[in-house]
């Protein structure tokens, strides 16, 4: 077990550093000169030295592997840099002002996606080929289906300009959470659902549920202790699945309805040219995901006595 | 299974496959609906009542459906029907070729993997493992500004970051096949690596990769959308659904039409591609059921 956890950090480790690398190269490949964006793309008139000094100041004239590495060991360290166009803010504040919005929007998406898509599952799992099944499909595939800035948009449409119940847009109070839950959640919940019925499906077929029945236990006493507990496992792996997901839905998600957390962080960055903004928030996610996956694996093992690791 | 267990063993797999796929309705829908959009595409100058860039409609900005202009107009006073119409170009162009990209490096990475192992296959898999952990829109947005947002970039960018899954799955089945004695016979007879990976194990693998690849398609047409309406996908005035809704995001509160059509031909679009995919993969395997 040790081992096999010692081996996964080294994993996760390269993958992060493999990312950290493919993000400096690419947002140093960017076109456009942060230096330029900086000093208004020729509006005001600025001398050659001016120029010197903003570029030694950030480092921007030191070799590349030189930039890297600075980079990489401050962040290490937990020191982000500045922005390089929000002039002397930290990195870090913009970053961790922005991360309790997205995680709070997310955190509230998925405990209501779980809340409906468990029992969901459960029931049609175990109710096969009844009308609740069929819609339950149906509903999955069509969650899937449907892109979620339009159902951003629709919503809006409907309950904050026709019915005008919420605000259309930003988190001004709690009816502005409203729709952005919505929307995060509906996808999830699509995914869950599916995910629960058929590792239910599969669960009623073992010989432990069988036996269960054959001893007599009372129908509801099987299900819920026999055959649930043993579909979770699956569910659990695809929410560790899901982050990276999660992360590209609330991108856009809050761009539509200007919440002001990582993903509209993340994208006005790249639009600013704001390296180093991008480049921290790639590498933090990246840890996450990384950190995600192996804590998914490490509840498997706990969850499920059965799988060891040697 | 007893439907295949029913069937004559001489049929060939192709037509046992076509059998079972023509036997679901959804499948079908799917398909027939897609063979529509396909058509749509090709033939746009025909579907479209009107040019969807150049016939501008002055004093029309943004008035809703009327029975000459079935959806309204957009924004700047263009006939949105004709613009949802060119649009399919763009979500097909770029659902069907940016999944070939993806298939084809996944398939290759893949192949190379699973088949030489040792090294090329650590170094092939942490790759892998690298681009599964990156959320893929953060990537797209990043290598679009990166390559300036077009209709090929959209294209490229997609396919270059898209291939992980395949390869995945074409590693592991590669890795079981080259242990089979058929593999096993044909190195014995000094037949080329390359050969026997191309003759020999790929056909054998092409069932998940056209399932996986079906059931992606969708998925690839919202990425492309969702790229269009964040401004770094197919650029305008190129009607596309996701810059038509972008647009529709900029004047929701004085047009809301706009945003209504796009989306629903992105949704009947990926449904009927779901709907083909969950039957390619009854069809094509069917012991991996959900």
């Amino acid at each position: 077990m040790l081992r096999y956890v010692v081996v996964r950090l080294f994993q996760g480790a390269i993958v992060i550093l493999l990312i950290s690398l493919a993000t400096f190269a690419i947002m140093r490949l960017m076109p456009g000169d942060p230096v330029y964006l900086l000093l208004g793309e020729g509006q005001i008139r600025i001398t050659e030295e001016q120029v010197e000094a903003i570029r030694t100041k950030w480092g921007l004239d030191k070799p590349y592997y030189e930039q890297y590495l600075i980079w990489v060991t401050n962040m290490a360290q937990g020191n982000f840099g500045e922005s390089l166009i929000r002039t002397g803010v930290p990195v870090r504040q913009m970053i961790f002002e922005a991360i309790p919005v997205t995680a709070r929007l997310n955190v509230v998406a998925i405990a209501i996606a779980l809340a409906i898509a468990i029992p969901a599952g459960i029931i049609a799992g175990v109710r096969r080929n009844s009308i609740f099944d069929y819609a339950t499909a149906m509903g999955a595939t069509l969650g899937v289906s449907l892109p979620n800035f339009w159902i951003a948009l629709m919503l809006i449409v409907l309950f904050a300009l026709m019915l005008g119940w919420v605000p259309p847009f930003g988190l001004r109070s709690w009816k502005g959470y409203i729709l952005p839950v919505i929307v995060l959640a509906t996808e999830q919940t699509a995914v869950f659902a599916r995910v629960m019925r058929g590792a239910t499906i599969e669960v009623l077929d073992k010989d432990y549920v069988r036996t269960a029945h054959a001893k007599g236990l009372a129908y509801k006493t099987v299900i819920l202790r026999h055959a649930v507990r043993n579909a979770l496992l699956p569910v659990v792996t695809v929410i560790g699945f899901r982050i990276a997901f999660l992360l590209s839905g609330t991108i856009v998600v809050e761009t539509v309805f200007a919440v002001p957390g990582i993903g509209r962080l993340f994208t006005d960055s790249i639009f600013r040219l704001d390296y180093q903004v991008v480049q921290s928030i790639v590498v933090l996610l990246a840890v996450l995901i990384v950190a995600a996956n192996l804590l998914t694996d490490l509840t498997y093992a706990f969850i499920d006595p059965r799988i060891r690791y040697d | 299974m007893t439907l295949a267990e029913a069937e004559p063993a001489r049929r060939s797999e192709a037509s046992q496959a076509w059998r079972r796929f023509r036997a679901n309705k959804m499948a079908l829908t799917g398909l027939a609906l897609i063979i529509l959009l396909i058509a749509m595409a090709i033939f746009a100058d025909a579907f479209a009542p009107y040019n969807p860039i150049d016939d501008i409609f002055r004093g029309m900005r943004g008035v809703g459906p009327s029975r000459e202009h079935p959806l309204g107009f957009d924004h700047l006073g263009r006939d949105l029907l004709s613009r949802v119409i060119y649009g399919t170009r763009v979500a097909l162009i770029v659902g069907l070729a940016s999944s070939g990209l993806a298939v084809l490096i996944g398939v290759a990475i893949g192949a190379i993997s699973g088949y030489f192992g040792g090294w090329i296959d650590t170094v092939l898999s942490r790759i892998v493992d690298t681009l599964m952990a990156f959320p893929v829109l953060a990537l797209l947005i990043v290598l679009a500004a990166l390559l300036g947002p077009s209709l090929t970039t959209t294209v490229i960018v997609i396919g270059i970051t898209g291939w992980a899954r395949f390869a995945r799955v074409v590693r592991a089945d590669v890795m079981s096949l080259k242990e089979e004695d058929f593999v096993m016979a044909a190195r014995a007879t000094g037949v080329k690596d390359a050969r026997i990976i191309w003759r020999h194990i790929l056909p054998n693998v092409l069932g998940p990769v056209i399932v996986l690849a079906s059931l992606g398609i969708g998925s690839i047409i919202i990425l492309e959308s969702a790229l269009s309406f964040l401004g770094l996908g197919v650029r305008p005035p190129t009607p596309s659904w996701g810059g038509t809704l972008a647009d529709g995001r900029a004047f929701i509160t004085r047009y809301p039409h706009i945003a209504i059509f796009p989306g629903i031909m992105i949704v009947i679009t990926v449904l009927a591609f779901n709907f083909i995919g969950d039957g390619l993969r009854d069809a094509l395997d069917p012991r991996q059921k959900d």
